[in-house]
């Protein structure tokens, strides 16, 4: 993929064209694992959202391909921890903070259906790196210290450098639609569902049950197509 | 080198070079595969082997003991060097030493852990060694209780120095109660008043800290407790009272309620005076945030601002030493005088599932015992398996004391009347 995005990146008889914009979104997070030796306790989904800067190289030859795209993002994958039953009064709501960086190949289908406008449907497919920022919880414990009440906790949290992995990577795939009013403005809608594929802890014990962000996104972006570059021969 | 490039560009440009593309990226990414683990919940594993045994007390050790984050023990190393020891068991299964080497890998495994409350109850009598001395016809294994043995810590003050020496030749006014301990055993209360330099300094000793359970039980004793109690919350109130000394020494600790019940009736307003966190999750390293913990107001309370010496020795343990501390932290002025404390200071829930730790069974061979609360004092210090140093250390005096001295009091007395 590497060596094909290379051959275009240095086509000379191609006119790339550049667009940058903005990205912006809601997502919803889920952390996936296996809590069946933990009664009355459950892993439930967040909402987060998420804000970047769109960058996009098209090759105007290949109308069915969109182009490469990277994102630079800050997002938000937040999730619960949830006792139930007798213990319901108990959670812990994180907040996890990313820098991320996607990127992506965007194929289309479709294309102009008026002088000047075009409407695609867009298919992304990629991958991501991210970087743990910051993090914060907030929540409800109980301790026998206060057994009449239940204790509230509204703190940073700590990153640990022996349980947390900082750097984690990932897939991303997304559809969505594509217009155009003109040559200048792209307009996006895209859902998309990013699966990290690396541990969120590092493998610092035996017998480790993994745990996995699972992010299902609903983004808008608009894109600016930058003066075209004209490659001299 | 330009012409190639073009040319390959237009092969991508086909139908096939298209779908080609797209399945080559869609395989690289979606095409990534996660690890799965599946645990087990520990009463699921029914110990048909001594590895299933092996796998549930290894993970419910992992899941449940509090103190990894403290721990010198490399839990992930006696996985590897203990696993194939019990494998080889299930090898030679029909070898009838086999239950008692699988105690002796357990109790390996387990006795340099710090949490001073752990135990390992066996499912039948046994024989095992530690630090090469052979233990034998037993159920228990306590690891702390053993390395406080082999240092020669568990010289315990008789009951004989509270219950006669003390009333007798320390105390005016005295009052005892009794009742039925939870362990069956009869409880003791001791309080009254000490003269001294012209001072009237109020006393108090109890067997263990079964202080509301016994207060309010029903009591037929020809010393009931209630009324002792009532007289010391009384004197804590008296203007002639110039100081209080509470002995804990060998005091094994209990009920963590009594710290209120107790030390609440001294304060009129919460004060913090430890933090505490439980488990939250089945990693190893999953912990809640550390929560504060108060002594609070008691219905009736004064704020007792008079000079208080605490006695403790290598006995004192558990509530003894959270008692110690949240006295220290409601007055910094407080005293402890005695010798080193035990270091025991985690909470012990009644089960694992309200805090998420503590004690569990593993495959019906071994019932585990340990704390499921983690406690630190005010200042985030850690007492596990350490103890309390003394302001003022002094021994206990065997020979003293059958001479009626008792040197540890005679000390606290000192300090409290200055």
């Amino acid at each position: 993929m590497l060596g094909i995005s290379t051959a275009l990146l240095c086509g000379n008889q191609v006119n790339a064209q550049w667009h940058v914009g903005i990205e912006t979104g809601v997502n919803r997070n889920y952390l996936t694992t296996n809590t069946s030796d933990k009664p009355f306790f459950e892993y439930q989904p967040s909402y987060g959202y998420s804000g970047g800067v769109a960058i996009r190289y098209e090759f105007p030859k290949l109308s069915w391909f969109g182009g490469i795209q990277a994102v630079p993002t800050f997002v938000q994958k937040n999730y619960r921890i949830q006792r139930t039953g007798f213990y319901s009064d108990m959670y812990q709501q994180t907040t996890n903070n990313f820098v991320e960086l996607p990127v992506m190949a965007q194929f289309r289908f479709g294309g102009h259906f008026k002088k000047e406008q075009s409407l695609y449907g867009i298919l992304n497919v990629g991958g991501y790196g991210e970087y743990w920022v910051s993090g914060h919880v907030k929540g409800r414990t109980l301790s026998p210290m206060d057994l009449e009440n239940y204790l509230p906790f509204d703190e940073p949290y700590t990153f640990n450098s022996t349980k947390d992995r900082r750097f984690q990577w990932g897939g991303l795939a997304g559809v969505g639609v594509q217009y155009s009013p003109n040559k200048k403005y792209v307009f996006s809608l895209e859902g998309r569902y990013t699966p990290s594929f690396s541990d969120m802890q590092k493998a610092y014990s035996e017998n480790q049950t993994p745990r996995y962000n699972d992010t299902y996104s609903l983004l808008l972006s608009v894109q600016c197509q930058l003066p075209v570059l004209k490659h001299n021969k | 080198m330009v012409t190639r490039i073009n040319n390959l560009i237009n092969k991508i440009n086909s139908r096939w070079g298209r779908s080609a593309l797209l399945l080559l990226v869609l395989s690289s990414t979606l095409g990534a595969c996660r690890k799965e683990v599946k645990p087990e919940r520990l009463t699921s594993y029914y110990g048909r082997s001594y590895t299933e045994i092996f796998e549930a007390f290894w993970n419910g050790m992992n899941t449940n003991y509090m103190f990894w984050d403290v721990e010198t023990v490399n839990w992930d190393n006696m996985y590897k060097t203990y696993k194939p020891r019990f494998e080889y068991l299930d090898q030679t299964k029909n070898d009838p030493q086999n239950p008692q080497r699988a105690v002796q890998f357990l109790v390996d495994m387990t006795k340099d852990l710090a949490d001073s409350h752990l135990s390992l109850s066996f499912n039948g009598l046994t024989d095992y060694m530690i630090s090469g001395y052979p233990v034998t016809g037993t159920n228990v294994f306590n690891p702390s209780a053993i390395r406080h043995q082999l240092r020669g810590d568990e010289l315990y003050v008789p009951r004989s120095t509270f219950d006669v020496i003390i009333p007798k030749y320390y105390l005016t006014k005295a009052e005892m109660g009794t009742g039925t301990a939870n362990d069956g055993t009869v409880w003791r209360i001791n309080m009254g008043i000490i003269p001294r330099n012209n001072k009237n300094i109020l006393y108090l000793e109890y067997k263990d800290f079964e202080l509301q359970s016994q207060y309010y039980a029903v009591n037929t004793t020809a010393n009931p407790v209630k009324p002792v109690l009532d007289n010391f919350f009384r004197y804590t109130k008296d203007p002639s009272i110039d100081g209080l000394i509470l002995d804990l020494r060998g005091n094994p600790g209990g009920s963590v309620p009594d710290l209120d019940f107790l030390l609440g009736r001294l304060v009129t307003s919460p004060v913090h005076v430890t933090n505490t966190r439980t488990r939250n999750g089945n990693g190893r390293l999953d912990y809640t945030p550390w929560v504060k913990g108060y002594v609070h107001p008691q219905q009736g309370s004064t704020d007792f601002k008079k000079p208080i010496v605490v006695l403790v020795d290598k006995n004192s343990v558990s509530m003894s030493e959270m008692t110690s501390m949240s006295i220290k932290a409601i007055w910094p002025n407080a005293k402890l005088v005695g010798e080193h404390t035990w270091g025991g200071t985690g909470q012990i829930p009644s089960s694992d599932v309200k805090y998420m730790g503590g004690q569990f069974v593993a495959a019906n061979f071994v019932q585990v015992y340990c704390a499921g609360v983690e406690l630190r004092d005010v200042n985030m210090v850690c007492y596990e398996n350490k103890g309390l140093t003394p302001d003022i250390q002094i021994a206990y005096d065997t020979t003293a004391i059958k001479r009626n001295i008792d040197v540890q009091l005679e000390k606290g007395l000192e300090v409290v009347t200055k």
